[in-house]
């Protein structure tokens, strides 16, 4: 399965909203969409952390690793390069 | 975010900002356009706040020998967003109290997800009667409401278990938190005293708590302490 793939379905996992409803691209800011909750982004930290074993550091706590799926998928390559 | 100087001189020409700023021919401030722009930087994002205070949690209970699937209790809980995000990122069940219908009827509307492993009981925390006592008692939000503060850190204290934990979260005296609550006056209701670490600590080892470590909130619209405690 494609990491963008992944991290998607994860998404559809988590939603607050009825499957029927959302429609959202690679680029699209899942937060600014409504489409999670505000305890979303730990959830995904913790998934991210212990799907792809890597350990996310406190600077790279930024809300912007992980507002779309793009920025997700970037972010865990670039972990991915340097473990 | 990028600012560029407007400075060209040892003296600022104020006259000659404000006038481009208002894009007229008159300097003068809008006083009430600066107030909501302020209040726009400075504006709470939940999710932010997920991200930061999880940040700050790991930080704060890092090597913490916190039991598996603990049991939590949360004072003057609002809707229980504290425990809902340690349930999150531990596992485990809890509890609730407050005795705002408000924030009871905000708690329902968000509960979905934990709603079986949270009780919410709508309670004066200051007549609870509960015979169970926790691993993790907590409250984000509560003490700095409090002018004298031993009562309510007591009763933190007795319900938490022997070998058990008390989380205290309060927005930090910074420059940044008194900032935020400038310009968000409607969220002022009633006391609130901004604690510095130091003021804090003394305040809690006065009330006979033990204080293990604190860490202070980053990247959020206002700082928040985190204090562990025994």
């Amino acid at each position: 399965m494609q990491l963008q793939e992944q991290i998607r379905n994860f998404i559809l996992a988590n939603l607050v909203v009825f499957d029927d409803e959302v429609e959202f691209s690679d680029d699209d800011n899942i937060f600014e969409l409504g489409f999670v909750n505000s305890l979303f982004a730990m959830k995904l930290v913790t998934f991210i952390e212990s799907e792809f074993q890597l350990t996310i550091e406190s600077d790279e706590m930024e809300i912007s690793n992980f507002n779309t799926i793009n920025n997700i998928v970037n972010f865990i390559q670039s972990k991915s390069v340097y473990k | 975010m990028i600012y560029t100087t407007k400075n060209t001189s040892a003296d600022f020409n104020w006259t000659e900002y404000f006038t481009t700023l208002n894009s007229g021919e008159t300097p003068g401030v809008d006083a009430n356009l600066y107030f909501q722009n302020v209040r726009e930087l400075l504006r709470e994002n939940a999710h932010l706040l997920g991200l930061v205070l999880g940040d700050v949690l790991r930080k704060l209970l890092r090597d913490v020998p916190v039991k598996p699937e603990p049991r939590v209790l949360e004072l003057g809980a609002g809707t229980g967003f504290l425990t809902r995000l340690l349930l999150t990122m531990y596992q485990g069940s809890g509890v609730l109290v407050d005795n705002c219908q408000t924030s009871f009827d905000a708690y329902n509307q968000v509960a979905h997800n934990h709603a079986d492993r949270i009780t919410y009981l709508l309670e004066d925390l200051f007549t609870l009667k509960l015979t169970e006592t926790f691993d993790l008692v907590c409250s984000f939000g509560l003490i700095e409401h409090f002018k004298e503060k031993a009562e309510i850190l007591s009763i933190h204290k007795q319900f938490c278990k022997e070998d058990g934990y008390l989380i205290l979260i309060v927005p930090m005296d910074s420059f940044l938190t008194r900032a935020y609550y400038e310009v968000h006056p409607e969220i002022n209701l009633g006391y609130r005293e901004l604690l510095t670490k130091k003021i804090a600590l003394e305040q809690l080892r006065a009330s006979g708590l033990q204080p293990i470590r604190a860490e202070v909130s980053q990247g959020y619209v206002y700082d928040f302490l985190t204090i562990l405690c025994k």
